[in-house]
């Protein structure tokens, strides 16, 4: 039959796609998390002989290279960087709030607002950030991981860090979302490092 | 009585000419020969109703049409039930690879490889497979650099992955087919060329969904996050992508091969039909919906735009696949076709469509063509038994 002659090419096909699918496994698909160093790396070294001051109408930071202001108004900042497994950001924003207004509250609507932006897919509370501050002032934090949506691309892991601290009537935020995972960062950059240098370089007005 | 449209003579009560295929009972005259309310693979559809199955499968008949539709129906639901279960790796596998094995049985089961089976398989779907591997492993590193997460896409991002990257993906699944086209001149069909186009583009998509899913693959077995979070993405590389890859791939194909049929190609009518607009259609049917997915964000407006650009692409498609059966409509000459394969109606065997139902007889299974009726002998045999 002529059916049967040609069942034996098929099953020669899905051979052939089961070792290739096996064989997939050797292929160096590029981790999306790689690690720079085996052990003890030292830190990345900061140019910091050229800070760079920016003024909001309610904080003052400073931030040092490879960072640079990705956009900014009168009451937030958003600075950027890059890395091999795309930019981290981090966007830090001021606001004039009501007497009653924890820094838990203000936490709350931060995170809920980051969620809303849809480009994230399965957001996981990773828990509280223990000993968050901004500017020396104690406040609530919460770090988040989620995967990234943004078209027909590589689906990888993405960090997320926000914080908020309130004094008088003044809150401040911050939220950093990054694609290096912090337990493992890029080369480059060490989020939590860059992240606390940029929070304690804030200064209230 | 004679045909409305080419003046040949017909057998009574015929609601199809057998050789153009014109409706005979249509109530308006331009209706005549374009018959839109009947598709020519299967007149029981309307030419633009948008389906999956007797769009991409077009060689089925009817019974196999039905099974396929609740084989593709069942493996959707099997696959939003694994999602709902947080086993994304599994579901992410199988989903890449649910529409390249219905596609696998298609070949064999309509016979669509003729006497060279490797060949055949070897250029559509692993050509198409390899090509579509490569590509996203190279792009990989490179799409993620020009990443920005939660900020919206930076214009880099747009033109690298809405425009760049499809167009490219979309001449790489043309490689294998047109490989076929060039050293393959008995493939000389419009429905050849859209099993051969949709096979390497279905090919293309399932490696490409794998790399770039990679990172959930390798990680663990049951995600732990919400249930519902996964079902979106999974439908989308189970359903939405692989077909938008065959549609583009298929319409380009179809219309390249319908340039090698025999009849003349001053026949042809509608714009779908000509080969440089299919090839403008299917670029343009691969970037507007990656442009649109980068610049809206999110799996539910992602999953919409998509699908609604597979419908039109399938309704393309479809018509592309009309026009083809009908303006360049030639009889089986094999004498061995009897009986309709659709509706059972009797057929001499040196028509282009069955009288009773107006199907296009090119668009029968392969392997039905031979079948012949116990007791009745070929022209010149003797009756068995006799």
């Amino acid at each position: 039959m002529h059916r049967k002659r040609l069942a034996r090419p098929l099953l020669w096909l899905l051979v052939l796609m089961s070792l290739a699918a096996c064989g997939l496994g050797a292929i160096p698909i590029p981790d999306a998390t790689p690690t720079p160093c085996a052990a003890n790396c030292p830190p990345p070294a900061r140019d910091i002989s050229q800070p760079h001051v920016i003024n909001a109408s309610h904080f003052q930071l400073t931030y040092f290279n490879p960072w640079s202001v990705d956009s900014q108004d009168a009451n937030s900042v958003t600075l950027i960087a890059s890395t091999q497994l795309g930019d981290v950001t981090m966007r830090i924003r001021g606001e004039t709030v009501s007497p009653d207004t924890s820094a838990n509250t203000l936490l709350d609507s931060t995170v809920r607002s980051v969620l809303d932006n849809s480009s994230f897919i399965d957001p996981q509370d990773f828990g509280p950030i223990k000993g968050a501050e901004i500017g020396y002032v104690a406040g609530a934090g919460q770090s988040i991981g989620a995967y990234a949506s943004q078209g027909n691309a590589p689906q990888v892991p993405i960090f997320i860090q926000v914080m908020a601290s309130v004094r008088n009537s003044t809150g401040i935020t911050f939220v950093a979302i990054s694609p290096l995972d912090p337990n493992s960062p890029d080369p480059s950059i060490v989020p939590n490092e860059e992240y606390d240098h940029v929070v304690n370089s804030i200064v209230w007005s | 009585m004679r045909c409305r449209h080419c003046g040949r003579e017909l057998e009574e009560g015929g609601a199809y000419c057998p050789w153009c295929g014109a409706h005979q009972r249509a109530s308006r005259e331009r209706h005549v020969q374009r018959r839109p309310r009947f598709y020519a693979a299967n007149p029981s559809e309307h030419m633009l109703q948008p389906s999956i199955v007797s769009t991409l499968f077009p060689h089925l008949g009817p019974h196999r049409l039905f099974q396929l539709r609740w084989l593709l129906l069942v493996g959707v639901v099997a696959l939003i039930v694994i999602s709902l279960g947080k086993l994304v790796p599994l579901g992410i596998v199988l989903a890449a690879l649910l529409l390249p094995v219905l596609y696998l049985f298609y070949f064999y089961d309509a016979e669509l490889y003729g006497d060279e089976p490797f060949i055949v398989l070897g250029a559509t779907f692993v050509v198409g497979a390899i090509l579509g591997g490569a590509m996203s492993l190279l792009s990989y590193r490179l799409i993620l650099s020009q990443a920005r997460f939660g900020l919206g896409p930076s214009p880099s991002y747009v033109v690298l992955v809405g425009i760049l990257l499809p167009i490219v993906g979309q001449l790489l699944m043309l490689v294998g087919p047109v490989i076929l086209y060039l050293t393959r001149r008995q493939f000389d069909d419009v429905l050849d060329g859209l099993a051969f186009g949709a096979a390497a583009g279905l090919g293309f998509s399932a490696t490409q969904s794998i790399a770039y899913a990679w990172y959930l693959i390798t990680q663990r077995f049951i995600f732990s996050g919400s249930a519902s979070a996964w079902v979106l993405p999974t439908v989308k590389i189970a359903l939405v992508i692989p077909l938008l890859d065959a549609a583009t791939t298929g319409l380009i194909c179809a219309a390249l091969w319908l340039r090698r049929d025999r009849q003349p190609a001053e026949r042809t009518r509608g714009a779908v039909t000509n080969l440089a607009a299919a090839v403008l259609i299917g670029l343009l049917g691969q970037v507007v919906p990656a442009v649109g997915s980068v610049l809206l964000g999110g799996p539910i407006l992602d999953l919409l735009w998509y699908g609604a650009a597979v419908i039109v692409l399938l309704l393309l498609v479809r018509t592309l696949l009309h026009i083809g059966l009908i303006d360049k409509a030639r009889p089986l000459r094999t004498g061995d076709v009897e009986e309709c394969p659709q509706c059972h109606h009797r057929l001499r065997g040196d028509e282009a469509f069955c009288p009773n139902c107006g199907l296009a007889l090119r668009a029968i299974p392969r392997r039905t063509r031979p079948t012949r009726r116990a007791n009745t002998p070929r022209p010149g045999e003797e009756p068995s038994g006799a």
